[in-house]
Order: structure tokens, then sequence, then C-alpha cells
């Protein structure tokens, strides 16, 4: 199991009145695919923070690849983030004045992956990014380009699981399709889980499985 | 790779980044240069006279006839009698003396009466007596001996004729014409205001001064009726005070004695509150460039928020978001010393002739004392100290990186 819910609730105030979150019961399966849609600002951000690390609950009800987020301390929810966990947002994935190759090579210090320089070039070069860009700041690169070196950021340390924060909504169409094309690709050659989440409904040819956050999140409905 | 990323982040921000190695260069650039300044000054001034138990002159007070008759600073209030002066050389517990008559110059340089004993007793730095670069002591009366800095400045050589003016300032009217002095010997580098004075015979002085009076010109008797200071030296350091009471309680004259460390001391003891003020002044100015330092990084963690989260959510710690802006304010505190350093060593380099020249300030170009070692420490520890501020912030905003 990839992730597992259990009675999940979170609030950012103390009234138990203003609740973000409510999750009865909900599951990733290991290397599954998921798309979940839903408008923003219903929480899925929230949602995947809690799925992350970044926010904790005082309950034992997450657990992400069979450990419980509420046992680990600080610094070991940070190591196990850094290793098993692969990030792409919408924007902003990558330190905008180092090159591609030094914003990867960062996220293999932090789960301490000794990853060569040339696994790292065979990566971006997967992902359609000509040698010319490899060493220029990311912030000359285009948002197309940058989304795929994202991609390449958060596969490097062979996570086992993928989480994507509306990674297509800074894209154009086509460019959409490319991305979402390699990102399929490159996770099924890792066989690790996916979690998309967006308010483009359009992806939900690329996925198995399709959820909307309103069925799995009933906070807020009454 | 932290070192990567906290260079580049700088080099990112190169504007303000500059301004503030800038403004961190100049602020350490005051200090060390004030520091130095007054390092040198009171090495200089201490190691300008050594050896010589009192300096004695017409009664005044002990700083003012330490600056005139030793380091030429200032104006003698009165002269001193031939007669007193022969009746202390005379003194049993008096080992030598060196005789000071000033009131001369040559083209901006001071001129000094003196006789040989000078070149035998008088010493500077440790103990170490006057040499001659080239030619001798005094051979006849109109014989000039020059300190090393107005051979080299001037272009002088043995056996030059020279003319002396009256008074200080090089264009006066009233020059010596008629006696022409000839050059005889050139001394050694000393470091101290012997190297910027002209030494001459109490005979020179006296002829020059006589005939420049009365017109008159030849076989008179030149000695000299009365001259500025002497100093002195004692068969036993034991009777020092003995010889002071003796020369102060003189009752045919009113005469002063010091013991130029004492001075000194005194003299350092009046200018310490202002050094006291200028050191204040410049670790103020230290402290408004930290100051700024710390604003600069505060202003950078607001605009820096989305790298911070970035960097959390591919599993950086929040201490090691501390310790980026703390690195970064080393880097920017490393760069401005180095700078200061570079700039004082080039200013003392370009500005030493001219500070010599102007003030016979010797000051060594080597800014490597301990005291300055520890100074910059010291800078280096305030910076860290002053970036704590903005790192705790930055870990502040790791620890909560949530984008609600």
């Amino acid at each position: 199991m990839s992730i597992s819910i259990n009675n999940l609730t979170f609030s950012y105030s103390k009234s138990p009145d203003d609740l973000v979150l409510n999750i009865k019961h909900w599951q990733l399966h290991e290397q599954e695919n998921l798309f979940i849609h839903g408008p923003s600002g219903c929480g899925k951000t929230t949602f995947l923070n809690l799925i992350s690390g970044l926010l904790t609950t005082s309950n034992d009800s997450i657990k992400v690849l069979q450990r419980s987020m509420n046992e680990m301390k600080g610094s070991e929810i940070d190591s196990f983030r850094a290793k098993n966990i692969g990030y792409i947002f919408q924007t902003f994935n990558l330190i905008p004045y180092l090159s591609p190759i030094e914003n990867i090579k960062i996220a293999c210090q932090f789960s301490k992956n000794n990853v060569s320089q040339s696994s790292i070039k065979q990566m971006l070069s997967d992902l359609h990014l000509e040698a010319k860009t490899w060493h220029k700041a990311t912030h000359f690169l285009s948002m197309g380009q940058k989304q795929r070196v994202a991609i390449a950021r958060a596969l490097i340390n062979q996570p086992k699981l993928i989480i994507a924060d509306e990674p297509t909504s800074s894209l154009d169409e086509k460019n959409r399709d490319i991305f979402m094309s390699l990102l399929m690709e490159q996770t099924e050659k890792l066989n690790c889980a996916l979690l998309l989440v967006s308010h483009d409904t359009s992806l939900s040819q690329y996925f198995s499985r399709v959820e909307s956050f309103n069925d799995i999140n009933t906070a807020g409905s009454l | 790779m932290i070192l990567t990323l906290a260079s580049k982040s700088l080099l990112n921000r190169k504007g303000s980044v500059l301004l503030t190695i800038i403004a961190i260069s100049v602020s350490l650039f005051v200090l060390l240069a004030v520091d130095h300044l007054r390092q040198q000054t009171k090495q200089g001034f201490a190691s300008t006279i050594s050896g010589t138990d009192l300096v004695v002159g017409s009664r005044t007070s002990s700083i003012n006839l330490l600056l005139y008759s030793i380091f030429h600073i200032g104006t003698p209030t009165a002269n001193l009698s031939w007669k007193a002066y022969q009746n202390f050389n005379s003194h049993p517990q008096i080992a030598w003396t060196i005789p000071i008559s000033l009131g001369d110059s040559h083209k901006g340089y001071r001129v000094m009466g003196t006789n040989d004993d000078f070149f035998l007793h008088y010493n500077f730095g440790n103990k170490h007596p006057l040499s001659f670069s080239a030619g001798d002591k005094f051979n006849d009366t109109f014989d000039v001996v020059l300190g090393s800095e107005v051979a080299q400045q001037l272009n002088y050589k043995i056996n030059d004729p020279i003319v002396l003016s009256h008074g200080l300032v090089s264009t006066s009217f009233s020059n010596h014409d008629q006696y022409p002095f000839k050059i005889i010997g050139i001394l050694n580098s000393t470091g101290t205001p012997v190297d910027q004075t002209l030494y001459v015979t109490l005979k020179g002085i006296e002829a020059i001064h006589k005939n420049w009076q009365n017109g008159k010109k030849q076989n008179e008797d030149l000695t000299p009726k009365n001259i500025t200071a002497f100093m002195l030296g004692l068969t036993s350091r034991m009777a020092t005070f003995d010889v002071q009471r003796d020369i102060n309680q003189y009752a045919q004259e009113p005469l002063t004695a010091i013991l130029p460390g004492v001075a000194l001391s005194e003299l350092w003891h009046i200018m310490g509150s202002v050094e006291q003020v200028l050191k204040l002044i410049s670790y103020l100015v230290i402290l408004a460039s930290l100051l700024g330092l710390s604003a600069m990084l505060v202003a950078s963690i607001n605009e820096r928020r989305q790298e911070i989260h970035l960097l959390r959510i591919i599993g950086a710690p929040p201490s090691y978001i501390f310790l980026i802006i703390e690195l970064e304010a080393i880097l920017i505190a490393l760069i401005g010393t180095g700078l200061s350093l570079l700039a004082l060593t080039s200013a003392l380099i370009a500005f030493q002739s001219t500070l010599t020249a102007e003030f016979g300030l010797h000051l060594s170009a080597n800014l490597f004392s301990m005291n300055n070692l520890l100074i910059l420490g010291l800078v280096q520890i305030a910076a860290i100290i002053a970036a704590a501020i903005p790192a705790a912030m930055a870990y502040r905003s790791a620890q909560h990186s949530i984008k609600h």
C-alpha cells in the first residue's frame, strides 16, 4: 500500500467546526496511477502536504509506504521525504539560479543518494532536454523545459511515490501533452505510484483510476 | 553543494550583495586604518628616543618640551643659556649630553644645530645607534649631515652645497645665502624624525645668525649664547630623580628636565580619550554595516519563501535553511574583509611617501598584527551573530513553509 488514510480530520484553527479535511477511509495502492480532480481551494494542497509530512496530525491516521507519519521525528520525515517522495508543483520546481544538473544534484544530496553525472544526463536526454540547457541557470528555460526538468528532479532518487500538484496548469496544450506522456512513461519505468491532483479533467485520459476530491473529503459537505 | 547554493544565490542578487560587501569593507577600512595609524604612531613615537635619560629645556610643560625638542612638532617657547648647558655638561652624574638648537630650515625640512655627540650617543628604536650611509661626522663649521629622507627626496650627494633659511617655510625670504653649507655625511634610515632633519654644527648656526643680523663676517667667537634644549645620559639610572631635581631647582635659570618615557605616557593619556572616541566611532560604523547585512538578508528571505519551500519539499531540514543564510553572511563578511585589507594595504603603499614627508609618520603596510587578526576574527563572529536574525526567520519560515 502506498498511502492509507483512516479517519483523518484536519483544521488550521482549533475550532472543530472549521474542518478542512475529513476523510474516513482512502487508499492508494502500490504502482497505482491516480488522478484526483477538484476545484481550487477545496483542500487538495493541504491533503498533499499531510501526505508529504510538511503538515502533521496528532493521531495515527496517515500511513505512507507502511510508515505512520506522526511516529517520525521532523528530521526523519525530511529524509524520508527526500528518499521516497518525488514532488512536482505547478511552478517553482527549481532553484532559478542553478542549472538543471545542479538542481537535480541538490535533490540527491538530501536523499544521500550517489547518482553519477552521467545518469543525470541520461535522464535529462530521456526527457528531451537538449544538452545546451543542462548547464544554464533554469530561469533561462521555457516553462515546458522547466516542468520536464522537474520530472527528472522528482524521479532521480527512484522514489516509490510521485505527487504532482497541478503540474500542467502553467503549460499550453502541446507542452501539456508532451509533459503528461513523459511523466506516465517515466513512472511506469520506475514502477512507482503516481498521485496527480488537478482541476483540469481532461487529464483523466492518462489514468486508470480517477476520483473527485469532493468524494474523498467530506468536510464542508453537510 | 551547500557552498555552491549559497554562492550562486549571492551571485543571483549581485546588486544588493555588492553594496553590502562595499559597506562592510568601507567600515572595516575605517576601523583598521584608525587602529593601524594609532599603533604605528605610538610605535613611531616610542622608537624615536631610546637610551636618553632626561631631556632638558627652559621652563615649560613636559609634553611641549618633548614634542618640540625630539619630534620637532610645534615651536620652542624659550631658550636656555649656554652657561647652564655647560654647567650640567660637567655634572658628575651626567655621562653625556647632546645640545639641540632649532629654528632654521631647508626646503621645509628642519635644521638642528648640535655637535658630534649627537652621532655618538643618540639612540633610536631598541637602542640602535645612528650610522652613516655615506660620509662622516662634522669636520668643519659649515658641514651638514642629512637624514636619509632629506637626501633621498632632494636628491643630494656628498659635497653638494646647500643654503639654510630662517624660520620654517620653504619659501622663506630670509635665506642665509652668503653661507653655503657643504654636505659631509648622510645617515641611514631610522624611521624616526631624524630622517627628515638636517644636522649642522652649533657654530655654523651661530655664524649665519650673527652675520645675518649684523652684516659682519669673519673671525668672531662662534660659541653660541643659547641653545633650545639638550638631551642627557646618566652614569647610573639610579641618579635619574636626583639629577632631575638638580636641574628643576637650578637657581640661575628656570629649567625643566623630563623623562621622555613619562612625558610620552602623559601624551598618550591625553590622546587616550580621543583614541577611545575614534575607536567607538569605528566600531559603530562596523555595527551599522553589519545591521545593513542583516537587513539585506531579511529582505532576501521574503523574496525567497518559494525557494525555501522547494528546498523543504525535496527534503532539506530547517537547519539546512538556517545554515545557508549564515553561510551567505560569512561569505559576504569574508569578501568584505579581504577587500578592506586589499584597499588599506594599497592606500598605505600609495600614500606612504606623502605621509612620511608631511607628518613624519612611517607607516608599515603590513596589517597582519595579532591585534588586527583578532579584530577581523571578531568581525566574522559579529557577522554570524548579525545573520542569526534572518537565519532564524528563514528557519521559522522553513518550519511553516506551507502554502494554504
